[in-house]
């Protein structure tokens, strides 16, 4: 068998802002590019190789010396040198220590000045007392406060544009390691959180609606029968998780955040969460939302008590101990101004109990967002109105000497999002919706097409799909009186009578209908092939395959025995 | 040699409820799943690689915390407390109060579990364990070191509670465990291959209610006494029995009261045994006329009297059985005994003291035994087992290819098949244990009969049926034992069944490795194959 004539993943991956790579195996073994458009108009979050979660669009450092070691740069309230130290603060072995003073700052202009989301990292290290406060130039833009050693991170915009490090409460400490990068967009995101080979995360917008989304000690939360401790290492690696504390009441001990805004939809509701002394957690969208939606989730036995009102209780596996829980409201939410959610810990399927004054669970990344299911975290640092990942978009591979219309074959492995949304397309076409070979989820659950138009005639196929959220094996093979659909394996449909495309008709593939359906899942791989393959082929490359018969027995949740 | 198309077995096993995993290798050296469908409507036990018996359907452990090791961590305590590695309910003194320990609410309303904790101290009291007010079911207490078990149907969803049943109780326990009773899933058996083998069993009862707690009643003892369930048994834990003969000269039995039987009806006794100071056993059966009876030697692993077999266990046990065939129908307190043996008869002087250890005794309807079925108080059924539906049309080539297996069945005369098909007999290649002993038949399309009646079917044999047209082959054990030049291309084979390819005769036996290739193989490939 031939190597297809298009191939995008498969374990290959290189992005840059606005593209994404395929690429030719050709018959010379040099590979070739096959370059593909991509949009975002906002940041966006993944999980990376190593499972942590990150933000992808990460730009230039920001900050010169912020590790505070080039000699003879810095002097203290010396203006013109990288650092520009006030009263207190001294800065030596690689690190800026203050000594109490109170009111007074380290800081540096950026070099980059614009008004572009920016990310801030810094260390604290041999904290006694007080606060560090973090401005972007003084004044009200008071962007976050620290209380304890340790490395955290945040996303702001600096809308003064410098990195300011003042002192207050009487802080004895030392800040290093400091960095500001801009947040750039358009970066296309490959998600590791389900395969070690990585997939092309295509996502519709979302808006995450929790205004602190980390920052649970915001009075924004309230706490009843519970407290909050900051500087935990969380699902992102950073020290920016918080341990929710239960009190010594009998009684419910809770996070809540009211006010929110809803309109008529269903709502998801997501937060991490790992084991503290308690495994459990109950979440629930109350006011607005119909009654009873109320979840438990056991993070030990891995299971879901949902409300009657509350759906599609998950509990993703993440590593190091960490479970994102989300639901998803049975019924839309009545439009208004006070919603309310509320995260309490739990014992013995119950939020009401004797409390200890000690267990409780690690929480990160709090998200609510308009739709049935829940999307990639999106990190809220203080926007009351939300925050948007605005949608992937990712079109115009190849060209036309990388097709043959006259036969082929298009192959995905692939997965939707959830069984909700209109059609979600990946298609070869010249362009237009005239001639095209598409493959998309249907509106109907469960449910894979694909569709050979050829001069405006369509040649439909469809097959239900044991669960199209998790990830298929399709290929669409055509050829003169041939069109097969393939599916994990097996031929699902064919169709025997059929005039294929005139020669260098097909020219562009999309993963979209020409711009609109977009497709919205994750892709693993994506392949073209230049002849339509006989079926030990089309079963070789859409039957899952494994490296071992213990990873395929895994994977497949059998029991090695 | 190519790669075969499918392949089960041959030391690779994998299955979770409903479905064993076939795969193929292709040309990359990547597997693919082939899942075979596998259906039995309970649990079963097989012996696992360890050499162990076990129930292959239990769930995760839910109860948390359940040896104590974290004290009193996801539990209630009331009037109990943690006593030696576990925790004693005790409510003497105490006016008849209640005492009870109570876990966080595990599992899921209307499923079953497996509920097991130990004694470790009693006084003779019973437990009750309590779902809600009046929802409870007694379990007694009776000898320490022992392990209760019995089967518990969620009703309420409320946790469990253990509690005192009356007045005046003092019980320790330890290791409580609660696990789903799963079933279909598929049994890899490895009594007898070290590699394993798919075992597939027809539909089997214990008889004896009480399989594994030799007193008291429905057991009885004459002139010998028992410790319950202080021993390591072959199931890994400490639920075996010591029988200890009396100082008497006299008979040194354990039998069952009033088991009935059918005349005409083959039956088998079994039942595990281990020497102790003593190295003999004898099974003795009432039939309704005569009582016959089979002695085995216990150090040896050998029969040593009357018609029985003796099958080994590991670490020193022995699966004792015999079957018989009731003459009449009848009632009797004398149809199940065991009896202990000095070696020259199980007539003797006694010392008091010596004995043997006994283990999960069955009495089952069939005329050989079948894997062990546990009973905890009522009699205990292990459903047929069917496997099917393994692979898909583009799995197989119609006009030419091998079936092969390696395999042994239960009985010899088993009438059992293994067959590749379209669902009918035109399209159709099987190997069949014919009802005649030892003989083993190939079918290729509604014609091509082969066969050999050379091969005890109960021995691990290696069976290939080559098909093509015109050219089919019988091979065992690395012989072309017939041959058939009169068969018709085939077509449309898209399944493999562990049946006719109708359904019936179901195959009933161990297999250890079955493959399917897409090409008819050389008589070299083929000796190279199905050579032992």
């Amino acid at each position: 068998m031939g190597k297809p004539n298009v191939n995008l993943g498969n374990n290959k991956w290189s992005t840059k802002s606005g593209g994404i790579l395929g690429y030719e195996d050709n018959i010379n073994k040099n590979v070739s590019p096959v370059e593909f458009d991509f949009s975002r108009a906002s940041s966006g979050t993944t999980v990376n190789r190593q499972g942590l979660i990150e933000l992808v669009d990460e730009g230039a450092e920001l900050v010169v010396d912020g590790n505070f070691l080039l000699t003879g740069t810095q002097a203290a309230s010396t203006a013109g040198t990288y650092w520009t130290t006030g009263a207190g603060w001294a800065i030596s072995n690689g690190k800026a220590t203050c000594d109490g003073t109170n009111g007074d700052a380290v800081q540096q202009p950026l070099s980059t000045v614009n008004t572009a989301l920016k990310q801030i990292t810094f260390t604290i290290s041999d904290y006694q007392s007080g606060k560090v406060r973090v401005y972007s130039g003084g004044g009200a833009d008071v962007l976050f406060e620290v209380t304890s050693n340790g490395t955290y991170t945040y996303t702001d915009f600096l809308i003064n544009n410098k990195i300011f490090i003042y002192s207050i409460e009487s802080f004895i400490g030392s800040i290093s390691n400091i960095s500001v990068k801009e947040v750039l967009e358009e970066y296309p995101r490959i998600d590791f959180s389900d395969d070690v080979n990585g997939a092309l995360l295509l996502e519709p917008q979302s808006t995450n609606l929790i205004k602190y989304s980390e920052g649970f000690s915001n009075s924004y939360w309230v706490k009843s029968g519970s407290n909050v401790v900051q500087g935990f290492a969380s699902p992102d690696g950073a020290l920016n998780a918080y341990k929710l504390v239960e009190g010594s009441n009998n009684g419910n001990h809770r996070l809540e955040v009211s006010g929110l805004t809803v309109v008529s939809s269903k709502y998801n509701v997501s937060i991490y969460v790992k084991s503290y002394g308690r495994d459990e957690v109950r979440v629930t969208l109350a006011n607005y939302f119909n009654s009873a939606t109320d979840v438990y989730f056991n993070l030990k036995t891995k299971s879901v008590i949902l409300g009657s009102e509350a759906e599609d209780g998950l509990i993703e596996v993440l590593s190091d101990g960490w479970f994102r829980c989300s639901f998803t409201s049975k019924s839309n939410a009545i439009a208004g101004g006070n919603a309310k959610l509320y995260i309490d810990t739990a014992l013995g399927g119950s939020n009401t109990y004797q409390g200890n004054g000690a267990s409780g669970v690690y929480i990160y990344g709090a998200q609510l967002e308009a739709l049935p299911y829940a999307t990639s975290y999106i990190p809220n640092y203080g926007n009351a109105s939300g925050v948007t990942r605005v949608a992937d978009t990712c079109n115009n591979g190849g060209q036309v000497g990388n097709f043959n219309s006259i036969e082929g074959v298009l192959y995905a492995d692939m997965a939707a999002l959830s069984n909700y949304g209109g059609l979600r397309l990946i298609q070869l076409s010249d362009g237009t919706d005239d001639n095209r070979v598409s493959l998309y989820f249907d509106v109907s659950a469960n449910t894979i097409y694909c569709n050979v138009v050829v001069s405006s005639s369509s040649n439909a196929l469809s097959f239900p799909l044991s669960d199209a959220t998790i990830y298929n094996k399709l290929a669409i093979a055509w050829k003169t009186d041939r069109i097969e659909f393939w599916i994990n394996g097996i031929k699902g449909a064919e169709d025997l009578v059929f005039t294929t495309f005139a020669a260098s008709t097909l020219n562009n593939l999309d993963f979209s209908l020409n711009g609109s359906y977009d497709f919205q899942g994750k892709i693993k791989d994506l392949r073209v092939y230049r002849t339509a393959l006989t079926d030990d082929e089309l079963v070789f490359i859409t039957r899952p395959s494994y490296s071992s018969y213990e990873s395929m027995s895994n994977s497949l949740e059998y029991k090695v025995i | 040699m190519e790669n075969p198309s499918v392949n089960l077995g041959n030391g690779k096993w994998a299955t979770k409820s409903g479905s064993i995993l076939g795969s193929v290798v292709n040309e990359e050296n990547r597997y693919a799943a082939i899942p075979f469908d596998f259906s039995r409507a309970s649990s079963g036990t097989t012996v696992n690689r360890q050499g162990l018996i076990e129930l292959v359907d239990e769930g995760v452990e839910l109860v948390v915390n359940g040896d104590f090791s974290d004290g009193e961590d996801d539990w209630v305590f009331s009037n109990s407390s943690l006593n030696l590695s576990g925790a004693e309910i005790n409510n003497i003194g105490q006016s008849n109060a209640n005492s009870y320990i109570s876990s966080v609410n595990v599992g899921i309303l209307g499923l079953t579990y497996k509920f097991t904790y130990d004694v470790l101290e009693t006084n003779g009291k019973n437990l009750v364990v309590e779902q809600a007010s009046n929802v409870y079911l007694e379990t007694d207490t009776i000898g320490v070191n022992r392990e209760v078990v019995f089967e518990w149907t969620k009703t309420s969803s409320s946790s469990f509670t253990i509690k005192r049943y009356l007045a005046e109780t003092k019980v320790t326990i330890d290791n409580v465990r609660l696990q789903e009773v799963l079933e279909e899933y598929p049994r890899i058996d490895f009594s007898e291959y070290t590699d394993g083998a798919l075992l597939l069993e027809p539909q089997s009862t214990n008889i004896l209610n009480q399989s594994n707690y030799f007193e008291p009643s429905p057991w009885g003892n004459y002139e010998s006494s028992l410790i319950n369930n202080k021993y390591t048994s072959p199931s890994g834990d400490m639920s075996a029995s010591k029988l200890i003969e009396s100082n008497s000269l006299s008979i040194h039995r354990l039998s069952y009261s009033s088991v009935s039987i059918t005349a005409g009806q083959s039956y088998t006794l079994s039942v595990f045994a281990k020497k102790e100071s003593r190295d003999h056993l004898s099974l003795t059966n009432y039939d309704g006329g005569t009582d016959t009876t089979t002695w085995f030697d216990l150090s040896n692993g050998e029969v040593v009297g009357g018609i029985g077999s003796i099958k080994p266990m590991g670490d020193g046990w022995y699966r004792c059985s015999k079957s018989f065939t009731a003459a009449v129908t009848t009632t009797s307190n004398y149809v199940v005994q065991v009896m202990i043996g000095d070696g020259a008869s199980s007539y003797y002087q006694g010392d008091g003291v010596s004995g043997l250890y006994v283990y999960g005794a069955q009495l089952e309807a069939l005329p050989y035994a079948t894997s062990y079925i546990p009973t905890y108080g009522s009699i205990a059924t292990r459903a047929a087992e069917m496997c099917d539906n393994g692979g898909v049309v583009t799995d197989f080539n119609s006009n030419e290819g091998v079936l092969y297996v390696e395999a042994s069945t239960l009985v010899n005369g088993a009438d059992c098949r293994i067959t590749l098909s379209d669902g009918t007999i035109t399209n159709r290649v099987s190997i069949e244990w014919d009802i005649l002993a030892s003989t083993i038949k190939g079918f290729t399309g509604s014609n091509g009969n082969l066969v050999s009646s050379s091969y005890n079917q109960t021995d691990s044999l290696k069976i290939a049926v080559k098909f093509k047209e015109g050219d089919a082959a019988l091979w065992i054990n690395g012989i072309e034992v017939d041959t058939d030049t009169s068969t018709s291309i085939l077509s449309g084979i898209n399944t493999l069944e562990f049946s006719n390819y109708d359904g019936n005769k179901a195959f009933e036996g161990r297999l250890k490795d079955l493959r399917v290739y897409k090409k008819a193989l050389t008589d070299a490939e083929l000796i190279t194959l199905t050579t032992l």
